[in-house]
């Protein structure tokens, strides 16, 4: 078959199974293929497997047709054959590649000139990133599409809320599924905070419990920790700003706010205790501890000190397995509280901080020497 | 393997000959990144001293003929222009000493129209922001010795907004700290002779951090060595004259367990296979640190310094080469 041919029996499958929602390249020697298929479908017609042996011709078929196609394009008038041609065109090129960036900003023009409906491009998106989670440049096209589709609301007068609400919970679950297919995925965690950062206070807090959840079973994971902190903090701020415009009520929900924050730190200390040597709970209570210290709070020489207890909780904890890594990244704690923050400790201790750090984190001896220099 | 050298022949072959392989896959599915994919060649060469083995007339054509009537640079021909790729070919054409035939005016107004109200810049006419696309802006106008035509204490409180507690940067306000997206915003702060705006041990510290026992380095915390990060991190800490805080030798020997033996070209991990970014990248690394009698390339416009001293307006104070 050639590229053409291939193109158009693409087509035709998705017209007969418009419920395909997981998309695959595949090697041909997987013997769920016979050597004359290039597509295959499975679990009642909803995943679909491209041959791996026929991407080539289908891809550059593809790719010159939407450039010969292309030029015909105009936004000014509307031509529905070419609209629908490059569609298709575009639809299959993103399926190989989705940082094709040209055939993406296409697909923006038939959603301005009317032809593609937003919704529907979010549909694709979903089933786009089953086989390309990392595609900057097609979670840059989903942001584009959401920015546009509420534009798009206010354009025409109408009350957008419901709407809106509904494409949040549906956002909120593709940065989920994501995220699990693969993990510290950068863009669907920055795409999942940037659909929450205006949402009112009950829809963080919300998120909260879900990615609690989460963190759990994703412990060496940072991006669901710095999630939680954009959240915190951002609920913090809120009750910041509410404050300064004098609504007193509000003192209680910012007593609620740190509260937060405090349990937060707790919740961190019982999870590295639980799973000892992971770099990136430490790291996480390392950030938490340096944002409270920033926070106007009375309590902050006790709280230093609650917070040396719990390292020389965890140097004399020797039973752990992992006892080596956890113990250096106590040590780099530690070095926050005391060269960061300001807790006290005498010379000496400090010195034998800074030896054991050498020892245990040899890569970074100028750093330790720096700091035994700079007192 | 273990003998620590530098296949330079080998790398120059490897980068030479990528342009020949048309027929296969990776040739479709990474053709609207030639622009990028050309300055990482050459730009690899220029380190390796061998710019002359590349077809430079033939080159530039190619890169001119990537103007769009806007101004901005496409990745390739068929292609829509992109601040990305606009810096690339500012890039080449300033290392074959060709930016004469450059219609600057042009890349100007594209750069100067994607500027927003905060101070962050537009990738393109579609919208999205990113600290990527400040440093792309920023570094293309300082080039073209055309960077009063920004407002530049807006570019610096934007990128401000983009600092999270670790030290580290994110590519946008709020989010995670990324080696790479540090690399671009102290790269602008540099350019914006604002350093004095980091905090240095806090920074220094983190990207410190990113080194492993196994000598290479991540861009995030728990990731695994990548040979790019040889760049994003190293020359953050260059930038910053912080390079000393992390082990030099266990780095360099990383980078070159990373070499293919056979074809040529750098991997980002030992027993991968090699590609011209990596390449790149890993020969930039070898080069901040001062191994193999590299030619210097410069950790803030990424470009051989010694081409960055034909530019008498550029101040490279972070520079001692
Ligand atoms: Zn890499």
């Amino acid at each position: 078959m050639n590229g053409k041919e291939l193109h158009q029996q693409l087509n035709e499958l998705f017209e007969q199974n418009p419920n395909i929602d997981e998309l695959g390249l595949i090697s041909s020697r997987n013997s769920a293929f016979d050597s004359n298929s290039a597509f295959i479908l499975a679990e009642n017609n909803t995943k679909i497997g491209i041959s791996f042996s026929c991407i080539t011709e289908l891809y550059s078929y593809c790719f010159n047709q939407f450039n010969i196609e292309r030029k015909k394009f105009t936004s000014s008038h509307s031509d529905q054959i070419l609209n629908k041609s490059l569609d298709l065109l575009t639809r299959t090129i993103l399926f190989i590649n989705a940082e094709n960036i040209t055939a993406l900003n296409i697909r923006k023009q038939l959603i301005l000139n009317g032809y593609n409906e937003h919704l529907k491009e979010i549909k694709l998106l979903n089933l786009i990133f089953t086989k390309h989670p990392k595609s900057g440049d097609a979670w840059t096209h989903r942001r584009w599409v959401l920015t546009n589709y509420k534009d798009s609301f206010h354009n025409k007068g109408s009350n957008s809320e419901e709407q809106t609400s509904l494409s949040i919970q549906d956002e909120l679950k593709v940065c989920k599924r994501v995220a699990e297919i693969y993990p510290k995925n950068y863009y669907a965690w920055t795409h999942r905070f940037y659909i929450l950062k205006n949402q009112p206070r009950d829809i963080l807090l919300d998120d909260l419990k879900t990615i609690k959840d989460w963190i759990n079973r994703n412990i060496s994971d940072y991006c669901g920790y710095h999630h939680r902190y954009l959240i915190i903090t951002t609920l913090i701020q809120n009750d910041e700003n509410q404050n300064n415009n004098n609504n007193n009520n509000n003192q209680t929900q910012k007593e609620q706010s740190i509260d937060l924050l405090r349990n937060e730190i707790k919740m961190i200390q019982d999870l590295i205790e639980f799973y000892p040597g992971h770099e990136s709970p430490w790291n996480y209570l390392r950030t938490l501890t340096r944002y409270y210290c920033t926070l106007d709070i009375k309590d902050k020489e006790q709280f230093l000190a609650e917070q040396f207890v719990f390292t020389q909780k965890v140097i004399q904890d020797r039973d752990s397995s992992y006892y080596d890594k956890q113990i250096s990244y106590c040590y780099r704690y530690l070095i926050t509280l005391i060269y960061q923050l300001g807790f006290s400790q005498s010379a000496e201790e400090k010195h034998q901080l800074l030896n054991n750090l050498k020892n245990q984190i040899p890569n970074q001896s100028e750093f330790w020497e720096y700091l035994e220099s700079s007192k | 393997m273990t003998d620590n050298q530098l296949l330079k022949e080998k790398h120059v072959e490897y980068i030479i000959n990528l342009d020949k392989k048309k027929e296969d896959f990776e040739y479709w599915v990474t053709e609207h990144l030639r622009m990028n994919g050309m300055y990482w060649g050459l730009s690899a060469l220029s380190i390796l001293n061998s710019i002359d083995k590349m077809n430079k007339e033939e080159t530039i054509e190619w890169v001119l003929s990537c103007q769009q009537p806007n101004g901005g640079f496409s990745g390739n021909n068929q292609h829509d222009d992109h601040l990305l790729s606009t810096l690339s070919a500012v890039q080449i054409l300033l290392q074959f000493d060709a930016l004469d035939r450059l219609n600057i005016d042009a890349v100007v107004d594209y750069v100067v129209s994607l500027q927003q109200p905060d101070g962050s810049f537009f990738g393109d006419r579609w919208g999205e922001v990113d600290t990527r696309f400040t440093y792309c802006a920023v570094s293309i106008l300082s080039l073209l010795n055309k960077l009063d035509k920004i407002n530049q204490d807006k570019v610096v409180e934007f990128i401000g907004k983009c600092r999270n507690f670790d030290g580290g940067y994110g590519c946008l306000p709020g989010a995670e700290s990324h080696a790479g997206q540090t690399f671009t915003c102290i790269g602008t702060l540099a350019i914006l002779h604002r350093l004095h705006e980091i905090d240095i041990d806090t920074i220094g510290w983190w990207l410190c951090e990113r080194q492993l026992p196994n000598g290479g380095l991540n861009g995030r915390p728990e990731k695994s060595s990548d040979v790019c990060y040889s760049w994003w991190v190293l020359s953050s800490l260059s930038a910053i004259d912080r390079l000393h805080w992390i082990d030099q030798d266990k780095l360099r020997s990383y980078i070159i367990d990373c070499q293919d033996q056979e074809t040529g070209g750098i991997a980002d991990k030992p027993q991968d296979l090699p590609d011209v970014f990596h390449t790149f990248f890993g020969l930039c690394g070898l080069s901040l640190m001062g191994y193999y009698n590299l030619e210097h390339i410069d950790p803030v416009y990424a470009l051989p310094t010694k081409t960055l001293r034909k530019l008498k307006h550029l101040n490279l104070t972070w520079n001692k080469h």
